[in-house]
């Protein structure tokens, strides 16, 4: 029994528990002495919050007692009211209200309203700024398409075949075997080869109306070995070039 | 009780009557207060039953169904990577484009209909679509053609595409124009050189069938880099307004994976040799009347291939009309009987065991008899001697089979192995052939005839020039590669490794053999000259050697007579290797200019690389060698 008294089984002396009981307690609402409650159905000046009681207590005791009030029942509860209320309603306007209180729901306000107005502004420029990015995105995009397109400009122009044309439409023609000058040791000058000038080839033979085609082993990644035949024993084989 | 139950009725008749009244209400409504506080905790229990439910028992099933109905994945697209030169110079790489497209059928139903008639200023469909038609032949010229743009537009199809490949910046200017008109992003693959190195690249389209949509190797290092090359395109959920999945609801966005972009393949082309190559090579076929031809430039010490040509190439800007042919790369698929070219075996095998010299003398019959069968000479000759210089100078048939004779079967197998004959050179293309070499427990008596006059056996024209490259290399064979490296999209550079080198002979006799394969290029008289000396470089030793290999006449199974293999392969320059240049013609003319070699290519390339790339010339001319000891 060390054991704290919330810890103890039911089956215990019915301790009374008290605090939360009590006002757990369905009695103390619907206890027709209490004053304050009980006058409250009757006060006019309250309907509301008398209703709401009403409710609360439907009993039929209770009810059955107020229907047999009489008349000066009647006004001897009115007059309680106006006593409770009396006592009651000044005292919520009792004690001067603390200035405190005024500024710090004034900060509140304000600090509400600069939040809202904050998060707007921020909203705003948040929207604001995506456009701007959306268009900076928009013109990157443009210029990255205009980068590539020049570079591929560039790498056409700087192919073999475009140089190879362009030099041809310059008139220029493939040099042949270029004579070299050797500087020996002693300063002399030897020539290698002969000098001559680069001549324009004579148009290249018209290609093949219809290059014969190639044995149907070379179709793409077709891997393929020839095997040699055998070869006739009486066969002559002419070698070398 | 009773008396309260008396009272009642007079009460109305009381002094304090409202109230009173009122009050006595209360009772009489009692059942339907009842009633409807029952009603409402019965449509509270529903409610609560119902919340329960949905919220509860169906919650995965039906979010699951709004998920599917609101949220759409988008992808981004993901650069795919360029493929640039060994110099940085771009040979593919990717741009942004827009498809435009057009739904007819909805277009014009939205046309005819009258609450839209005010919309349209009394312009009629036809006059409309003209105007669109207008608009986009200006801006895009001779890209689109009108009257089958038009065609397109008046057709009574629910979707069509008007052009696949447009200028985003007019795109836009005409989806601004023409709102009914609509652009979906694309990235097109730009080759801006062209043809150059076409069979190596390869070719990348777009693809709709793959999820997500986008480029995709077809061809050649584009499809076997794909993975490389392709990276990985971004993904996101965001949710869309119901039956349109271009408007999307801000702020949605989920499980957002950003695009990765793929990588760079630096390749170890050159792309002004692989131009060059290229010209030079077509110009010979054409000239000599080949059916086709490959050359390759590699470079002597590392094997990388500066340029691999093939004689056909495609466009890939424009590949509608590319043949099977021209999309392959024969240079690697395709293997050849070499002929006189692989006579460097035997140069290499006799003089690294040591058996001769080049000077050394061998008696040259007019035929010779190995097994069963007869080896001649390309000419007729009576018994002569010639040096070893001389056998492969002027390429003989049997002074070759001497020798080898010599060597042995088992060591000339060996060295044909060392040589990197028979596999794969791993350069890393797709579709590499190893060529064909017989092993040696299936040879018969007349292979050992026929193997060292480059009969019986085939290679293709790297693994031809990588037998002069490790002549070159002073003995040492670097398998060729043509991927550099690959350049990783944050920035990491993964060079691929350089292959493991392969000791095939000391680099004494590399240099002998070097040395005396200048003679080939002698220019002198009967019988002292070589059997190429239109491949000389004046001011450059050439050291190199030619090459005709009769080829397999289908008909009779036998060797030909007419169709011949024509090969060159050599080294610039002799005395301080730079370059191993390999060229195979597939039957040229007999008549044709240069149709017996291919020497005259050589010189051209050869030439053409010692320009660019400035090579110093040699120091001395080659010396005169005797190749005819006596006849």
């Amino acid at each position: 029994m060390t054991a704290p008294a919330r810890a103890t089984p039911p089956s215990g002396a019915p301790t009374p528990p008290t605090r939360t009981r009590t006002r757990a307690n369905p009695s103390n609402l619907t206890n027709p002495a209490k004053p304050t409650r009980s006058a409250q159905p009757r006060q006019s000046t309250q309907p509301r919050q008398g209703e709401g009681v009403t409710r609360l207590t439907p009993t039929p005791e209770r009810s059955g007692a107020s229907r047999a009030r009489s008349a000066a029942a009647e006004r001897a509860y009115a007059r309680r009211a106006q006593r409770t209320q009396r006592m009651v309603g000044p005292r919520a306007e009792r004690g001067p209200r603390p200035a405190g209180r005024v500024s710090f729901v004034v900060l509140v306000i304000s600090l509400l309203v600069a939040g809202v107005v904050a998060t707007l502004w921020l909203s705003t420029q948040a929207t604001a700024d995506s456009y701007k990015l959306a268009q900076a995105q928009q013109d990157t995009g443009a210029l990255s398409e205009q980068v590539q397109s020049m570079q591929q400009q560039v790498a056409q122009g700087n192919s073999p075949e475009a140089l190879a044309a362009r030099a041809k439409q310059l008139g220029m023609v493939p040099a042949g075997d270029p004579a070299h000058l050797v500087v020996g040791p002693d300063g002399s000058v030897t020539v290698v080869g002969t000098p001559s000038a680069a001549t324009a080839p004579p148009p290249p033979a018209p290609p093949p109306a219809t290059p014969p085609s190639r044995p149907s082993t070379t179709a793409p990644a077709n891997h393929t070995t020839t095997t040699p035949p055998t070869i006739p024993p009486t066969s002559r084989t002419p070698a070398g070039g | 009780m009773t008396q309260a139950a008396y009272r009642r009725p007079a009460r109305p008749v009381a002094a304090p009557p409202r109230r009173r009244r009122r009050k006595s209400i209360n009772p009489n409504s009692k059942p339907r207060l009842m009633v409807g506080r029952i009603l409402m905790v019965l449509a509270l229990v529903l409610a609560g039953a119902r919340l329960v439910d949905v919220q509860g028992f169906q919650a995965g099933a039906l979010s699951a169904k709004a998920e599917q109905q609101r949220a759409t994945q988008v992808f981004t697209p993901a650069q795919r990577g360029a493929i640039i030169d060994r110099d940085g110079v771009k040979l593919a790489f990717s741009i942004d484009i827009k498809a435009l497209y057009a739904q007819p059928k909805q277009l014009r139903s939205q046309w005819s209909d009258p609450k839209n008639a005010s919309l349209h200023k009394g312009v009629g469909y036809d006059q409309h679509i003209q105007a669109i038609a207008d608009e986009m032949a200006r801006l895009l010229g001779s890209q689109v053609s009108e009257p089958d743009l038009l065609t397109k537009l008046r057709s009574n199809v629910n979707f069509v595409y008007l052009d696949r490949t447009v200028d985003p910046t007019a795109a836009a200017q005409i989806t601004t124009d023409f709102p009914e008109i609509g652009a979906e992003d694309r990235s097109e693959r730009v080759y801006p050189d062209g043809s150059v190195g076409s069979n190596i690249i390869g070719l990348a389209r777009w693809q709709t069938d793959s999820n997500p949509a986008g480029l995709k190797g077809d061809v050649g290092l584009e499809s076997e880099m794909d993975s490389q090359l392709a990276g990985r395109a971004g993904m996101e959920w965001v949710d869309t307004q119901q039956g349109n999945n271009q408007v999307m609801i801000p702020n949605t966005v989920r499980d957002a994976q950003s695009a990765v972009p793929g990588g760079n393949v630096q390749l170890t082309i050159d792309s002004d040799v692989q131009y060059e190559l290229q010209q030079k090579l077509a110009e010979y076929v054409a000239k000599t009347g080949a059916k086709d031809g490959v050359a390759v430039v590699m470079d002597a010490h590392t094997g990388e291939v500066y340029g691999l040509a093939d004689d056909e190439s495609f466009d890939p800007n424009n590949p509608a009309g590319a043949t099977p042919a021209q999309l392959g790369d024969y240079a690697v698929t395709t293997p050849y009987e070499p002929g006189s070219v692989n006579k460097i075996v035997t140069a290499a095998a006799a003089i690294d065991e040591g058996l001769v010299t080049p000077t050394s003398t061998v008696n040259i019959p007019s035929e010779l008899r190995v097994a069963d069968r007869v080896i001649h000479d390309d000419w007729v000759h009576p018994d002569e001697l010639y040096t070893v210089t001389g056998i492969f100078a002027k390429s003989s048939n049997i002074g070759a089979d001497e020798l080898a004779q010599q060597v042995g079967p088992q060591r000339y197998y060996d060295m044909l192995m060392k040589m990197g004959l028979g596999q794969p050179t791993g350069v890393g293309l797709p579709g590499e052939s190893g060529g064909y070499v017989p092993a040696i427990d299936k040879w018969s008596g007349s292979t050992f005839g026929n193997l060292p006059i480059g009969q019986g056996l085939s290679m293709t024209v790297l693994q031809m020039a990588g037998m002069y490259q490790a002549i070159a290399n002073d003995g040492v064979r670097v398998p060729p590669r043509i991927i550099e490296s690959v350049t990783q999209p944050d920035g990491t550079v993964v060079p691929t490794p350089q292959p493991a080198g392969v000791r095939v002979v000391s680099a004494q006799t590399a240099q002998t053999v070097r040395m005396m394969m200048r003679a080939v290029t002698q220019q002198a008289k009967t019988p002292q000259g070589g059997t190429g000396p239109s491949a000389a470089v004046p001011g450059y030793q050439i050291s190199g050697k030619t090459g005709t290999a009769q080829q397999i006449d289908p008909a009779c199974n036998c060797y030909s007579t007419s169709k011949n293999t024509v090969t060159f392969a050599g080294i610039l320059s002799a005395d301080n290797p730079r370059f191993v240049v390999g060229i195979m013609l597939n039957q040229p003319s007999d008549g044709a200019e240069g149709g017996q070699t291919a020497a005259p290519l050589f010189h051209d390339i050869a030439s053409y690389l010692a320009q660019r790339f400035q090579l110093p010339v040699s120091p001395t001319q080659t010396p005169y060698y005797t190749l005819v000891a006596q006849q």
